[in-house]
């Protein structure tokens, strides 16, 4: 009995023992408990950035954890965001779904905690553990232990801390090779150690979903990314065999990639790497620890509800009901459903809000109160929204028509196109004949049943080289056709049956009709002033100065800007170039500590690219605000 | 019960090994540092404006470049047979091509001091594989007044690129008149059938071209015929996503693509 009892106890001790050293590797758990990592114990003067455990109640942390998510992540992987309704934009829930369970997989959501003066660590304040890399202690002894240094120390003794109660704590892994929320390595990516991002939690989530996207680093050019594996499931990694699909036995042609693309993309951010042999490890080894580890934290988002998001949000909020939108259509997937986005929108709209700033005319109108519009058929709106049914009407190519900006100028995020737009308000004189409103707009008929006419793809006949290009014929009377282009000899119109196409219009089998009531009847005002996208403006040509705080547009005057990261000509270099007269909105303005002048841009053009660029390479054309 | 005693043993040690609050910590010699010269001003003005809820634009990445490293690429770039391209070795044992650091050595020194770079040095660097320094040198030498044996050489690299890059690149040599217009529109047709990411990159830079309609029907035309039977239909549709986003921007109306009006 005695050896029975031994055998036992010696077996209990033996698994409790086990699990104290298997914890910490294999089985993080998907709360919001702080665990095992190491923590440098910042000085209280410190200012972090971001939501911290133990100071913001668990929903609160969750919910500003979860929408800096979200609005990174749908940055990202916008460009495969189609918002017309028979989309299904299955990779962008997916990768929302992978921004959200990969930081809890490798931190569980860690990042800063608020916590006892006790707990303060010498050994690792002190960078004297021997386990800490010589990688990260060279980059945590400049910017945090340099007494020298503009900013002093802020990783202090322990004792420093003696008379105070509660310290700010920031966590790495417990070998010390990972960092911060995303839980990066300080080889690879030492920046993620700079103030900007290790204090700076909302720039550290930023980051690392944009390595999880596109595996760039600022050294390194990176491939395999999320974006990368997609584009390459039936290429490159045919091999990881996406199509088979664990999440559901349901079958599909499509649909059945989604779940492995997300274990693949996280065993391709987990070993830095994307070879075939990394990127399909789970394929390889559905067992494999690692790779099953982290399908514990996908699944207790998308299977078990038991991760802090389902947890934590509160019940009535924005963000909870985002949440369940994103599961709900990544579940839809798999078991069919339509689209639901409705808060998703509207939170990110809200950050589009927060995130763009409110363009004010000042008193003493400083744009140039003539303008040409080059852009050919410019669009009147008649309000700050460019929904068709908003559309006025169309200011041909070539015309020099005076325009006079009026007050205020607009950017609203358009969910439609999914890219901000900035809309101007101007005054078009009265009875211009390159004016064109719909209300003088023809339909197209046809005269008689007897002719009929070819309806094309392409304004003209097909050529030599090209299949016919005749989409129908009409012949049917009863079918009318609004014109909403015109080409050369034709016309391209939308007929009442609701088909598109092109036909010729100088014949003897149509003829015009105006079309009076189809125009909005709010259009025209006393002003006959309109929105156009600024876009649509063309030959700014004063050349003014600007403050800082002020926005303006402008646009190079050389051939060729670059636009980087930072103020500075050591900045990172996003890759991104805007060309001699391309018009951009100036954000905001800096000065780098060579004494240099740089403008924050971001381009008016489909790509929206923003960053810094030298103001010696700018025009100012119009000041927008005081 | 002595049986106990070795397990026993190690779970105490196991629990002072994977607690950091237990830890006890020995006392040394260093003295306390001096008192806090933390700047309030200084965070105040430089981390808190960082934050990237209000203004993303101000995230930084400050980047350190080493003096040896600058040391060594000037010696290289100045030697005769200075080998850009030879691969660092990896612990891995897998080929890396990647430079690493060096490129940011690279990039600042065309930036600041890329018309010191003779034109070889220039088409050197065009072949080390890094982006940025492609896009950099690529710069210089469109910038540059280049002979015309040059400029078919310069094409010719550009014509070896992929994707993102070549993408970018064929924007700015179109920029530069490196190309006629028809004969930029002929190679983005071919570079974009050759594969899917090219396509991709070149489709979100469309407007940028400033095509006319008969140049972007044709692309849509040729984009259609090699990749409209594909099978993934959602990158499919989110290529046809992103041409139709450009005729919106261009205000294009009727562009056909499959057996659909953009």
């Amino acid at each position: 009995m005695n050896y029975f009892f031994n055998k036992l106890v010696f077996s209990l001790l033996f698994i409790i023992f086990s699990m104290q050293i298997a914890l910490p590797f294999y089985a993080i758990p998907r709360d919001l408990k702080v665990y095992r990592p190491r923590w440098f114990t910042f000085s209280n003067e410190v200012k972090t950035i971001g939501p911290a455990l133990q100071r913001e109640s668990s929903e609160e942390y969750t919910r500003l954890i979860f929408r800096k998510i979200i609005e990174s992540a749908d940055k990202l992987a916008k460009e495969f965001y189609q918002p017309t309704e028979n989309s299904k934009n299955h990779t962008y829930y997916s990768f929302l779904i992978a921004a959200m369970a990969v930081p809890l997989h490798e931190s569980s959501l860690n990042h800063f905690r608020y916590t006892s003066a006790k707990n303060c660590i010498d050994d690792n304040n002190q960078m004297l553990h021997p386990r800490l890399q010589k990688s990260a202690k060279s980059i945590l002894t400049k910017y945090y232990r340099d007494e020298h240094s503009n900013t002093g120390v802020l990783l202090p003794n322990c004792d420093y801390f003696n008379d105070q109660d509660n310290v700010m704590q920031a966590f790495s892994s417990g070998d010390f090779s990972d960092y911060g929320f995303m839980q990066l390595n300080s080889y690879y990516h030492g920046h993620m150690l700079y103030p900007e991002y290790y204090l700076n939690l909302y720039n550290s989530i930023e980051y690392g979903a944009s390595y999880l996207y596109n595996a760039k680093t600022p050294k390194r050019r990176g491939n395999g990314g999320f974006r990368h594996i997609r584009q390459q499931i039936d290429g490159e990694y045919k091999e990881c065999n996406f199509r088979e699909n664990p999440y559901t036995d349901k079958q599909g042609l499509n649909e059945k990639i989604y779940y492995r693309l997300i274990i693949a993309s996280w065993d391709r951010y987990n070993q830095g790497n994307h070879r075939v042999k990394s990127v399909c490890r789970y394929h390889f080894n559905p067992e494999n620890k690692f790779s099953s580890g982290f399908k514990r934290a996908l699944d207790s988002i998308v299977l078990n509800d038991s991760s802090p998001f389902n947890k934590y949000l509160p019940a009535d909020s924005l963000e909870r009901q985002a949440f369940n939108e994103i599961l709900h259509n990544f579940k839809a997937i798999y078991n069919g459903g339509k689209e639901k986005n409705t808060a998703l929108r509207e939170l990110l709209n809200q950050t589009v809000k927060q995130t763009t700033p409110e363009f004010k005319l000042p008193e003493r109108n400083r744009i140039s109160p003539t303008h040409e519009i080059a852009v050919h058929n410019t669009v009147l709106y008649k309000n700050a929204k460019t929904s068709l049914e908003n559309m006025c009407g169309t200011i041909d190519i070539g015309s020099k028509i005076e325009l006079k900006p009026l007050d205020e100028i607009n950017a609203f995020y358009n969910s439609e196109t999914g890219s901000i737009e900035i809309l101007v308000p101007v005054r078009v004189p009265k009875h211009s004949q390159y004016t064109q409103f719909f209300q003088e707009q023809p339909q197209i008929i046809l005269k008689n049943n007897n002719n009929y006419m070819n309806v094309r793809s392409n304004p003209g006949k097909a050529q030599e080289s090209e299949k016919d290009n005749t989409l129908f014929k009409w012949n049917d009377t009863s079918l009318s056709g609004k014109l909403l282009q015109k080409e050369n000899n034709y016309g391209f119109l939308e007929f009442s049956d609701g088909r598109k196409g092109w036909v010729q219009l100088k014949t003897t089998h149509i003829e015009e009709e105006l079309i009076k009531q189809q125009a909005p009847v709010d259009c025209f005002n006393e002003d006959n002033s309109f929105y156009i996208k600024l876009n649509s403006l063309n030959n700014l040509n004063t050349n003014l100065e600007i403050k800082s705080g002020q926005i303006a547009i402008g646009y190079p005057n050389v051939d060729v800007a670059r636009v980087r990261m930072t103020p500075s000509l050591n900045g990172e270099d996003t890759k991104k170039r805007v060309y001699a007269n391309q018009p951009l909105i100036i954000l905001d303005s800096a000065i780098d500590k060579d004494n240099r002048l740089w403008y924050s841009i971001k381009t008016i053009d489909p790509e929206q690219n923003s960053g810094w660029t030298s103001a010696e390479l700018i025009s100012i054309g119009a000041v927008l605000s005081e | 019960m002595k049986k106990l005693l070795i397990p026993l043993t190690l779970i105490v040690i196991a629990s002072y090994m994977f607690s950091d609050d237990n830890i006890v910590i020995p006392k040394n010699n260093i003295t306390k540092l001096l008192p806090h010269k933390v700047q309030r001003a200084f965070f105040k003005n430089h981390v808190s404006q960082q934050n990237t809820v209000t203004n993303p634009i101000h995230q930084t990445a400050i980047l350190e470049i080493r003096k040896t490293t600058s040391q060594q690429l000037i010696n290289c770039l100045n030697s005769s047979d200075c080998n850009l391209n030879k691969a660092p070795s990896n612990k891995r044992g897998y080929s890396n091509k990647e430079l690493g650091p060096i490129h940011l050595e690279l990039e600042k020194r065309i930036s600041l001091n890329g018309d010191q770079l003779s034109d070889e040095q220039l088409f050197a660097l065009l072949n080390v594989s890094n982006t940025n320094v492609f896009l950099l040198s690529l710069e210089q030498l469109l910038a540059r007044d280049i002979d015309t044996e040059a400029k078919s050489e310069l094409k010719e690299e550009l014509t070896q690129q992929s994707s993102e890059v070549f993408a970018q690149g064929l924007l700015m040599a179109s920029k530069f008149k490196l190309f006629k217009r028809e004969e930029a529109f002929a190679l983005l047709n071919s570079k974009a059938k050759s594969n899917f990411s090219t396509a991709f990159s070149l489709t979100k830079k469309l407007y940028n071209f400033k095509p006319s309609r008969i140049e972007f029907t044709e692309v849509a035309n040729n984009l259609c015929g090699q990749y409209g039977k594909m099978q993934d239909k959602e990158l499919f549709n989110t290529l046809r996503g992103n041409l139709k986003k450009q005729a919106n921007y261009m205000n294009l109306e009727g562009i056909y693509f499959c057996n659909q009006f953009l």
